[in-house]
């Protein structure tokens, strides 16, 4: 009698670790939700951005290539494409401009990269498939013109020349502009936001930019054989 | 000879690496950095195993086209770049004929599009 007791006991344990194998099993089956975003190009010369979805007046069309040559892009918000209809952000003042752009009308593409700024700590952290890969010290906007937070995302690849080697070898333009007086017009430009690299690497870690992310030059190089046009960037 | 055709910027492709079929072949690609619609030019370091015909793109649903190699296998092909910015792949492969069977491919290539522009940015 004794010894069905040590049976019925083995049985209900041998159930008990065979019913939790399967639980957790079927815990790693879940799927993770997936961490990327899509980035949406323009397929033809113009795109119009619309108030809301269905609405029959754009409340305005962007050109493609922009005035930097580049095709334009916008980075779609939230994760679903699904519909005639997309949300996206926009590379357009004021800061944080968004819209709505017919799916026919661009390209849709995934991208595993994210691009997260910390301007307290003064620094870049580069992600992909939703795992950090690594961080790197910074430099950011002075007191005086300070990088605005937001969510970005990058329109534009330059390779500067040594006649501008402040930016250092690459410069990724970003949707976003800073409105500071001295930064808005600051070489002629529009006040247009960029992470690039530097030709005073002592800068970076500092307060010194005119609203720019400086990042060291190795960085730079490989943030630009890297990130695809319309790769999130939240500066925080 | 490929060193004066394709210019300092030029990139050799590794020979390593995993094939199918057989050993990846090498080519060069220059320049590595480009603004759009400006000529890209590939040149085939090691030659099809025979004259056949090279089929290339830069991607699914992007550029694309075939040409046919020389006496020797070797090849050389001009393109545009793309109009989007960044990093944009080459691949490319030999075969007798469209959908046909690779007789050998080629390592991928990346090359980077940038804006033709002075940057204007905040600084």
């Amino acid at each position: 009698m004794r010894y069905l007791r040590y049976v019925w006991f083995l049985l209900l344990l041998g159930a008990l670790v065979g019913v939790g194998t399967v639980v957790l099993a079927m815990r790693e089956d879940e799927p993770e939700p997936w961490s990327g975003s899509w980035v949406a190009t323009a397929r033809g010369v113009e795109v119009g951005v619309y108030p809301s979805p269905g609405a029959v007046e754009p409340s305005v069309r962007l050109k493609s290539p922009t005035a930097s040559g580049a095709a334009l892009v916008f980075l779609v918000e939230g994760r679903s494409v699904s519909g005639e209809w997309l949300p996206v952000h926009l590379p357009i003042r004021p800061n944080g401009s968004s819209g709505w752009v017919r799916r026919a009308d661009v390209r849709l593409a995934a991208n595993d990269y994210r691009i997260t700024v910390d301007l307290h700590d003064r620094k870049l952290t580069f992600s992909q498939f939703g795992d950090v890969r690594w961080t790197t010290p910074i430099g950011v906007g002075t007191e005086a013109m300070p990088t605005p937070p937001g969510r970005y995302y990058v329109k534009e690849l330059l390779m500067p020349g040594k006649e501008d080697a402040l930016y250092g070898p690459f410069a990724l333009g970003l949707s976003g502009f800073s409105d500071s007086p001295g930064a808005a017009d600051f070489k002629g430009g529009e006040g247009v936001l960029a992470i690039h690299g530097t030709d005073d690497p002592d800068s970076i870690g500092e307060q010194v930019s005119h609203g720019c992310i400086r990042v060291p030059n190795d960085v730079i190089s490989y943030l630009a054989a890297t990130v695809p046009m319309g790769t999130p960037v939240e500066i925080e | 000879m490929v060193t004066a055709l394709v210019g300092p910027l030029a990139v050799e492709t590794g020979s390593t690496g995993t094939a199918q079929p057989g050993p990846e072949l090498t080519a060069t690609l220059a320049p590595m950095y480009v603004n759009p619609g400006g000529q890209v030019t590939v040149t085939a370091v090691q030659g099809c195993p025979q004259p056949m015909q090279v089929f290339w793109s830069l991607g699914p649903g992007a550029l694309s086209g075939a040409a046919a190699t020389g006496p020797d296998g070797r090849w050389v092909v001009r393109f545009p770049a793309p109009a989007g910015l960044g990093v944009v792949p080459f691949f490319a492969h030999c075969a007798f004929s469209q959908g046909a069977a690779a007789a050998a491919m080629y390592k991928q290539i990346n090359f980077t599009v940038v804006a033709p522009v002075r940057p204007r940015f905040t600084g």
